[in-house]
């Protein structure tokens, strides 16, 4: 039968071989050098991305520049050339394909059909089918196997997941109770609605639930006189500045590190960690000062839900129990130091001061989703102050400080009402609000009244001693500062003229609270001060020694005072009448 | 990636500069048309050489035009073979599918419907690809052959599944003849091609039996066809010259006078065949179901969301934090995908368990004795090799061209 082919069909096979050769020899040539380029530049990659690093440590030498931009050229032309040759490459071997598929059609075309005799095997059919029963049956085990594999991977993910959970439950407290669980799953647990604002305000007066306590008057009662003793002392897991807060018998607080960040909830009554919830991982973990940490902000908490901010930009809310509602991150932080805004909590709104080195804006989130309700961005600077509202049957503003200017913003619309330069230095101390006016004061910046409708400064004195952390406090017609070198001044409410001073011999970094009409302050050294505001003279009608040393302002809930040290332990002091 | 662009620098002030307009979407939906108009020439052609003009000839002409045109040409991208996703994802997703890729997916098998498996001979650029490159038959067994088209049955429900959850067009990576028409820069791409061309060397058509997602459904449609390629243009006269002809195993034999085994053992095999069917269809649920969660992780917001709990940094994580998506709002399309994905993959185990048994029942019928070769339309890809083989085709094309039907007076 060969002798009869055709000229055509020999000529078309022998080119078909000659273009499969090529094409076979071709494809292992470009797939041995493609790899082998795909490894050099990978690690010209990983070389030229060190370098880049290391330059920018070197902004003004120019010989280290030039050496990184020559090598960056040499990576950028060897794989574009790489790039061009593997086209090339293709190109090539397609073409070799086309003369390939053109042989093969004149080789069909012109051969001679080939006849070919059948097997003659009558059981064939049967032979067959029994394999493919066999076939079938070997699939069917293979597909259960496989089934199976991934069945049981996902199941041991699933149980080395709660086990490290689980197994992470640390810092029990001195009373050695650790009822803790942890690592509550993600779900969405159905909630109430939130309460509107003013119903909100008046149920938080009863709670200790944001930074500094209840935007109303606390309904929190003091004894006329006092002892102060301690009940318990907790550990927190994880290290943090912010301060407490408490709703009901549940305290509050935040803690974090470059790992893991979580929101850790104690009894009021025995100190117990009833529970921990952690955010998931952040795409960026920046860089704070020790002194700053990854949770400097102070949570805050309503009758159903917990919220706290890290430094990450991460938002997580919970509820009583640690079921994780929701978790938000925003924009990625830049900030020296490491954010330190507090969450400043208005009914269904949770305002989150968010004021970068490049970029400042001031969020609205909702409550029950996390997601924003509005975000108004403002030209301004950095801060670590935290928003303060004021809110009545007028207005509803938040007060925010930042490093160049202050700023009123209404609650409802998130509008910039008005803003006030004149700030200075680094803001980090907070307004406090009384009468339709923002009382501020930060070293560096100012001590001045604001309007709350307009931002018009009423007074401002600039020649006493403030304080750059402690936040003021006005009760009785008197504003206090309490500055971090151990002075307390105060001013008059009405026109700021100095009253009086008092000096201590160490500084006040944690921020004096209201309590039942009452100041309660305490100082780096632990020395709690219980003061009665008047306008004649510094009259602290308590003292305590707490033995450790503070930053973090305290908390007060059902005659109890709860302190975080510095060393991070939660101390819980109890308010004894003494008739 | 997610990427969220954002105007941030206003456009240059160029004196006298006029900005041409640019419609996008008309040159993409001409392109599609002009696509789908050739498509539809080559099927019409391709019906003329397999029905009315039986040429193998032609119809290799044809399958090298679609390999040109379609292929290289078209750069084979969008081709229907894949195209069953975008449909998918259109329906249960808020992807955005056009007429132009409706009408492209749903041509070839409307022509199926009532003509066969005409695409894959003279529409396909994939199929001529491999049917112009094969070049010595090693006939794959029987039982091989029917096995290795599950995968087929699998890898089209896979990747229904995966388009239909927002997973994304999956089945496209595992094209390894994309690269060359496309003249891609993927090296491993490269290679796995070059394997696949080897094997069709031998084996024909061999992404077409066994890995093709459209060929499943093109060869269900063929199946309900009214017209189905005959071998013969006359009448079979079982000279079995045909038996060994078609490297697709397209060619039904007639039953053999005298049966290999007796009624009661067919009718007893069919029997347990009936019994096994539901455990095996139930298992191979369960086995889809438990697979559910490994292939979740196609998904982009399956990654993503990995990443985020396992503290991984990636370019996908930093976009998300720059992002301001609430964590939550990812969560919820996290479950949701995975939730669809179970349901899909249960159900398509199911099918494929089915299949399966559908198959050894099929084989295990008996026909009635004595009946003339027939082509199985469901795997006929109108190739045309039995017409040359066929000796009463001869004899009836001898006879055509002798005594035509009207006489024309060549001058």
């Amino acid at each position: 039968m060969r002798k009869d082919r055709p000229l055509i069909y020999l000529l078309a096979r022998n080119a078909a071989g000659i273009a499969a050769a090529f094409l076979l020899l071709l494809t292992a040539l470009v797939v041995s050098e493609q790899r082998r380029n795909h490894v050099l530049l990978l690690e010209a990659d990983a070389v030229l991305t060190t370098m880049r690093e290391q330059v920018k440590s070197l902004p003004d030498d120019e010989a280290a520049l030039k050496v990184v931009r020559d090598l960056d050229y040499l990576y950028r032309d060897g794989y574009f050339s790489n790039e061009r040759r593997l086209h090339l490459g293709i190109g090539l071997g397609s073409s070799a394909l086309l003369i390939l598929a053109v042989c093969a059609v004149a080789m069909t075309l012109s051969a001679p059909v080939e006849l070919k005799r059948p097997a003659d095997d009558s059981k064939e059919r049967l032979l067959q089918l029994r394999r493919l029963q066999l076939a079938t049956a070997a699939s069917v085990a293979l597909l259960l196997c496989l089934g199976l594999l991934a069945w049981r991977a996902t199941h041991q993910n699933a149980a080395t997941a709660v086990g490290d959970a689980m197994g992470e439950v640390g810092g029990g407290s001195d009373s050695g109770t650790v009822a803790g669980l942890v690592a509550s799953p993600t779900i969405a647990v159905p909630a109430a609605p939130p309460l509107a604002l003013p119903a909100a305000l008046a149920a938080g007066a009863g709670h200790w639930p944001g930074f500094r306590g209840s935007l109303v008057p606390n309904a929190n009662r003091l004894p006329p006189h006092f002892r102060l003793q301690q009940v318990w002392a907790s550990k927190v897991p994880l290290a943090g500045f912010n301060s407490p807060v408490v709703w009901g018998d549940r305290i509050f607080v935040s803690g974090a590190d470059r790992r893991e960040r979580a929101i850790f909830c104690f009894s009021l009554a025995d100190g117990a960690l009833l529970w921990r919830a952690s955010t998931g991982a952040p795409a960026v973990v920046p860089e704070v000062t020790a002194d700053t940490g990854y949770a400097a902000p102070t949570m805050a908490v309503d009758g159903q839900r917990a919220y706290a901010v890290f430094a990450t930009g991460q938002v997580l809310c919970t509820d009583h129990e640690g079921a994780v509602l929701w978790e938000r991150s925003l924009p990625e932080p830049k900030i020296l130091y490491g954010y330190a805004s507090s969450l400043l909590l208005a009914g269904p709104d949770l305002i989150v001061q968010y004021d970068m080195e490049e970029e400042q804006t001031l969020y609205c989130l909702d409550v029950t989703t996390g997601k924003d309700r509005w975000a108004t961005p403002w030209q301004a600077a950095s801060s670590w102050s935290s928003p303060v509202l004021l809110a009545d049957e007028q207005r509803q503003v938040i007060f925010v400080a930042s490093n160049r200017k202050a700023g009123g913003f209404d609650l409802a619309s998130g509008r910039l009402l008005w803003e006030n330069p004149g700030m200075g230095g680094e803001v980090a101390c907070s307004a406090v609000a009384a009468d339709s006016t923002f009382y501020f004061a930060n070293s560096g910046a100012l001590a001045a009244a604001f309007a709350a409708d307009s931002g018009e400064i009423l007074w401002r004195n600039d020649n006493v001693p403030m304080p750059d952390v402690a936040s003021p406090v006005v009760a009785a017609g008197v504003m206090y500062l309490f500055t971090s070198g151990g002075s307390v001044i105060t001013l008059d409410a009405k026109n700021g003229e100095e009253l009086y001073e008092e000096n201590f011999d160490n500084g006040f970094y944690s921020s004096p609270v209201l309590v039942d009409g009452r100041i309660v302050a305490v100082n780096m050294d632990g020395l709690l001060l219980v003061v009665e505001p008047s306008r004649d003279s510094f009259k602290a009608v308590g003292r305590y020694e707490i033995g450790k040393k503070v930053l973090a302002t305290p908390a007060f809930a059902q005659q109890r005072l709860i302190i975080r040290s510095m060393d991070n332990e939660l101390v819980c002091l109890e308010a004894a009448n003494d008739p | 990636m997610i990427v969220f662009a954002q105007m941030r620098f206003p456009r240059p002030d160029f004196e006298n500069y006029i900005e041409p307009a640019m419609n996008l979407e008309t040159q993409v939906a001409d392109g599609m048309y002009l696509r789908l108009a050739v498509l539809s020439i080559l099927l019409l052609f391709t019906g003329l050489a397999a029905y009315r003009w039986r040429s193998r000839r032609v119809l290799l002409l044809l399958s090298a035009l679609s390999l040109l045109l379609l292929g290289f040409v078209f750069s084979a991208c969008p081709c229907p073979v894949g195209m069953y996703q975008n449909v998918l994802a259109g329906w249960f997703t808020d992807y955005p599918l056009t007429l132009g890729v409706l009408l492209l997916f749903a041509l070839p098998l409307a022509v199926a419907l009532y003509y066969g498996r005409l695409f894959c001979m003279g529409g396909c650029p994939l199929g001529a690809m491999q049917e112009l490159l094969h070049f010595k038959t090693l006939q794959v067994p029987l039982w091989l052959d029917r096995i290795g088209r599950q995968l087929a049955l699998a890898l089209l429900l896979i990747g229904g599944v995966t388009a239909a959850s927002g997973g994304g067009f999956h089945l496209c990576h595992g094209d390894p003849y994309f690269v060359i028409f496309s003249f891609g820069v993927s090296w491993t791409h490269l290679a796995v091609a070059g394997a696949m061309i080897l094997l069709g060397v031998f084996v024909c058509r061999p992404y077409c039996r066994y890995m093709c997602p459209y060929g499943v459904l093109l060869r269900v449609c063929a199946l309900a066809a009214p017209r189905k390629i005959a071998i013969t243009g006359g009448d079979c006269i079982s000279c079995r010259l045909c038996e060994q002809s078609c490297p697709n195993g397209a060619i039904v034999a007639p039953e053999p006078l005298k049966a290999t085994e007796s009624p009661e053992q067919g009718r007893r095999r069919l029997g347990w065949l009936l019994a096994l069917a539901p455990y095996v269809i139930i298992l191979c649920a369960w086995a889809g179901y438990s697979l559910a969660e490994p292939l979740c992780a196609v998904h982009h917001d399956v990654k993503l969301l990995q990443s985020l709990d396992g503290n991984l940094r990636s370019d996908a994580t930093v976009a998300f934090a720059s992002s301001g998506r609430p964590l939550s709002e990812l969560r919820d399309s996290v479950a949701q995908q995975r939730r669809r994905m179970r349901i899909g993959l249960t159900i398509s185990g199911a099918i494929v368990g089915l299949a399966m048994m559908l198959e050894l029942m099929a084989l295990s019928r008996r026909r009635s004795p004595g009946r003339t070769y027939a082509v199985d339309a469901g795997l006929c890809v109108a190739c045309g090799r039995c017409y040359d083989v066929c000796p009463v085709e001869h004899m009836t094309v001898k006879l055509r061209k002798a005594c035509p039907p009207t006489a024309k007076s060549d001058a």
